[in-house]
């Protein structure tokens, strides 16, 4: 073999993974999955300290949902507006964000609705109410939806609802379809969620349903007791991106 | 880790030319290239992003061993599970190799999850499947009393009274032994058992971490508090006054990243003595953060880290 032409022999295969790899991301491109996560509120000169966890928790997200199949993106800053969230929420089969959220009162409504605040890139941040969500959403189905907010697992909580996720769990053969939805009970701290969303991650990366993943995410070391999460979906489902077309149970 | 990884190493009897070597290479090389550098990280330590776990291959004989401990605390414990396979884990998130023993139901479904220390102490034991029992409500002593057997069940060993509260993520009680060293609080650590309402078994958890040296010399209590303030003053500046202390105590923690970024994306292995900070918010201020804590080093005073809830 010439020197010269050796690596010609190279052609084929990197074509072949090329292509492959090409219609793996035109698959990811048709279950889009955004992570939002609000940097600027933890961040000087919103607030004094500058906080190392959240950007972490965007890596960790978005390279979870990207494991499940979607093409995840991540936003914060300008990036992560209610307008812009708002946008893509139509086209989003998962979400994940992280933010200041709360069971916000609604002046207009005469009532509250879970909420969470948008980034903006400033300190002065709106609320997205889950009624905004679900009216951009319009019943629209959802894959892992992932609210790593305060009180966003609260009993009263209104955001499973405008990702069309009812609060119910479903285990054993019955389903409601490949959709979960996971949040925080009450005030949580920081490090407590990211172990949560860690060990969350990493049992999905190892295949484990998403219903087990919980689970095994809530027996992790919390520094504080009252940590405390909850969930509503199908539980024996894997976390793949995208409708059921064959065998649900198989998932 | 009690026995050393099984490394099979093999001489490989074909002889190559040096082109077809050099084709393989380039070729192994472009494939890594294309398919595992967008989520490819250094061998250790963790980092944000990445599995926190990777195998480690080791014997047949300890694979056995495991499967064994599986069974035995899956007979002390009810679990369910009519075949298991374990595999041991390195985990670089929580510093600690152990193994899980999976076990599966007739039809082949993940059940129960089980992990333990190489030295064969129980570190993690997980019913799956969000079975509920069927009985009546349990109150919080029997809970307690409950909780103490399985611990006792699955050779653990725990002392004094626990801390009980109900739990939606536990499934209804969450009965947790914190690990106290010298009367100091080893935040984290400890036994922690979930039982269903019924206060039939759900989970158990153990996380029983290295300490540092207790430090020669000792902060007082106004001293941390003093330098604690002095953080907040330097950084929340005209904002400070809406941060005040509510609580102040020596604790072992876990130094960590929080105001660091350019420390470990992972809670640091050994846990240092310090004294625990918190301030509260209010005003606006407390629309972005609600309770921030600053950990102190025990003896010199420098910022091992931290905790934050918005």
């Amino acid at each position: 073999m010439s020197r010269v032409r050796w690596w010609r022999q190279l052609i084929p295969p990197v074509l072949s993974a090329a292509l492959v790899l090409s219609g793996f991301s035109a698959a990811q491109a048709a279950y889009p999955a955004s992570i939002d996560v609000n940097t600027t509120a933890f961040n000087p000169p919103c607030d004094g300290d500058a906080n190392a966890i959240v950007p972490k928790m965007k890596t960790a997200a978005v390279a979870a949902y990207a494991r499940l199949g979607h093409a995840a993106t991540g936003y914060t800053g300008a990036a992560f507006t209610r307008a812009a969230t708002l946008a893509r929420t139509v086209n989003d089969w998962g979400y994940y964000v992280h933010s200041h959220g709360d069971y916000y009162w609604h002046a207009a409504d005469g009532r509250r609705y879970t909420g969470f605040r948008e980034d903006s890139g400033d300190c002065s941040q709106a609320v997205i109410y889950s009624k905004d969500i679900k009216a951009k959403r319009a019943g629209r189905q959802s894959n892992l939806i992932f609210v790593s907010t305060c009180h966003a697992a609260d009993a009263i909580t209104t955001m499973p609802d405008a990702f069309a996720i009812a609060k119910t769990k479903t285990t054993g053969s019955t389903s409601q379809g490949p959709e979960f939805y996971v949040g925080y009970i009450g005030v949580q701290w920081d490090t407590d969620e990211w172990v949560f969303e860690q060990r969350y991650w990493n049992a999905l990366a190892s295949n484990k349903s998403v219903g087990a993943a919980f689970e095994i995410a809530m027996q992790g070391t919390f520094a504080h007791a009252g940590f405390d999460a909850d969930w509503w979906g199908t539980y024996y489902w894997s976390g793949h991106a995208g409708p059921w077309t064959t065998c649900p149970t198989c998932s | 880790m009690d026995d050393l990884p099984d490394v099979q190493l093999r001489e490989h009897p074909m002889r190559t030319s040096r082109s077809s070597r050099r084709f393989v290479f380039l070729f192994a090389a472009a494939a890594a290239l294309i398919a595992f550098a967008p989520s490819s990280q250094g061998a250790d330590p963790f980092v944000a992003g990445g599995r926190s776990t990777r195998p480690v291959t080791v014997p047949r004989s300890q694979v056995d061993r495991a499967l064994a401990r599986g069974a035995d605390l899956a007979r002390a414990l009810g679990m369910p599970g009519v075949s298991r396979r374990a595999e041991r884990l390195d985990d670089r998130f929580e510093h600690r190799v152990y193994d899980e023993v999976v076990a599966v139901d007739a039809s082949g479904r993940e059940v129960s999850v089980a992990r333990f220390d190489t030295d064969g102490q129980v570190v993690m034991a997980v019913v799956l499947g969000w079975r509920r029992g069927a009985g009546p409500a349990i109150g919080q002593d029997r809970a307690a009393a409950r909780s103490a057997e399985l611990v006792q069940a699955a050779g653990l060993r725990v002392s004094g009274r626990p801390d009980v509260r109900a739990s939606t993520g536990a499934g209804g009680w969450s009965v947790s032994w914190p690990r106290v060293v010298g009367g100091i609080p080893v935040v984290g650590d400890g036994v922690r058992v979930s039982l269903w309402l019924d206060g039939s078994f759900h989970a158990l958890a153990r996380t029983e971490r290295p300490l540092a040296s207790v430090p020669s010399q000792r902060l007082s209590p106004g001293e941390a508090r003093k330098a604690a303030q002095s953080i907040v003053v330097a950084r929340f500046r005209d904002q400070a006054s809406d941060l005040r202390v509510v609580a102040s105590h020596l604790a072992w923690v876990a130094p960590n990243d929080t105001w660091a970024p350019d420390r470990p994306d992972a809670p640091a292995e050994t846990l240092r003595l310090a004294w625990v900070v918190r301030f509260e918010a209010r005003g606006a201020l407390a629309e972005r953060l609600r309770v921030v804590e600053y950990w102190l080093d025990a003896g010199s005073g420098s910022l091992l880290g931290g905790d934050i809830a918005e």
